[in-house]
């Protein structure tokens, strides 16, 4: 009961317990996997920048090999 | 015609663009060299360069086939056909590519800049064989830049000259590859290259 009560109170009358199909449910629905996705994203965009950090003057970094690519003996 | 002047050696040397800086790669003897190309370069004899070295055209940089010579008569004025060189032309080549990847084999300071493999796009590549193949007309001019012919076509960025107007006091005479801001003429280590060794070129 207490618990049913406090999901109650939270959800502002929404009977979890019962759930219909409702259109705030829908809506919360895909608002939530939207900031999921930008989260992800995110998260991507970050691991990009740290795992570059310093790469440039790694010297064992490999890269290519520019003087062959111009035919330079 | 007699010839009073004498070819003494043949020399690669680069410039830097601010002029304060030279530096001769290698100097080869006038008598490494076939007599004539009429009949082509035969192979137990080609002379072939040991060292890369290059011109970046940001900077400004030249590089010159030079002949030391003695000094001519007054009649003299230089003839073609006296000097042979091959060389790679690049065009459209980016500034910090040529720091970074050129400046390499440069004898001068270079910066190396940030690279990324896409600066190589659209970079045009091609090897070159020269002769001073255009006569200066007069000994007037022997000190001005004369256009030489590469694939057919006067182009501005060789050209031959003499170290002196008059040709008593001559004692260089230069085919000079000069690129573009854009360019960059390199000379591959095996690269061919040869000299009249009979005379210095002058007629």
């Amino acid at each position: 009961m207490v618990v049913k009560k406090t999901l109650s109170s939270i959800t502002r009358g929404a009977d979890l317990m019962k759930p219909k199909p409702d259109l705030q449910y829908v809506a919360a629905a895909i608002v939530g996997v939207g900031v999921l996705m930008l989260v992800y994203k995110g998260g991507l965009i970050l691991f990009d920048k740290f795992a570059m950090m310093g790469q440039s003057h790694n010297p064992y970094a490999p890269k290519p090999d520019y003087k062959a690519a111009l035919g330079i003996i | 015609m007699t010839y009073t002047a004498d070819l003494r050696s043949l020399a690669i040397r680069a410039t830097k663009g601010n002029e304060l800086m030279d530096f001769i790669s290698e100097d080869m003897q006038k008598g490494m060299f076939q007599a004539t190309l009429a009949a082509a370069i035969e192979s137990t004899m080609t002379i072939r360069v040991r060292n890369t070295i290059c011109a970046l055209g940001a900077r400004g940089d030249y590089i010159e086939g030079v002949l030391f010579c003695s000094a001519g008569t007054a009649t003299n004025v230089p003839i073609v056909d006296t000097i042979y060189m091959e060389v790679v032309d690049y065009t459209g080549v980016p500034a910090s590519v040529q720091h970074t990847i050129f400046g390499e084999v440069s004898p001068f300071i270079s910066p190396s800049e940030r690279l990324e493999e896409s600066m190589l796009n659209g970079i045009d590549r091609q090897e070159l064989s020269i002769t001073n193949s255009e006569a200066i007309a007069d000994q007037a001019l022997c000190s001005t830049g004369k256009s030489q012919y590469v694939r057919g076509r006067l182009d501005s960025r060789v050209t031959y000259q003499c170290n002196h107007v008059d040709i008593e006091s001559a004692t260089e005479m230069s085919i000079k590859f000069k690129p573009n801001s854009d360019g960059v003429f390199l000379i591959n280590a095996g690269a061919r290259i040869w000299a009249q060794p009979t005379a210095d070129g002058l007629g």
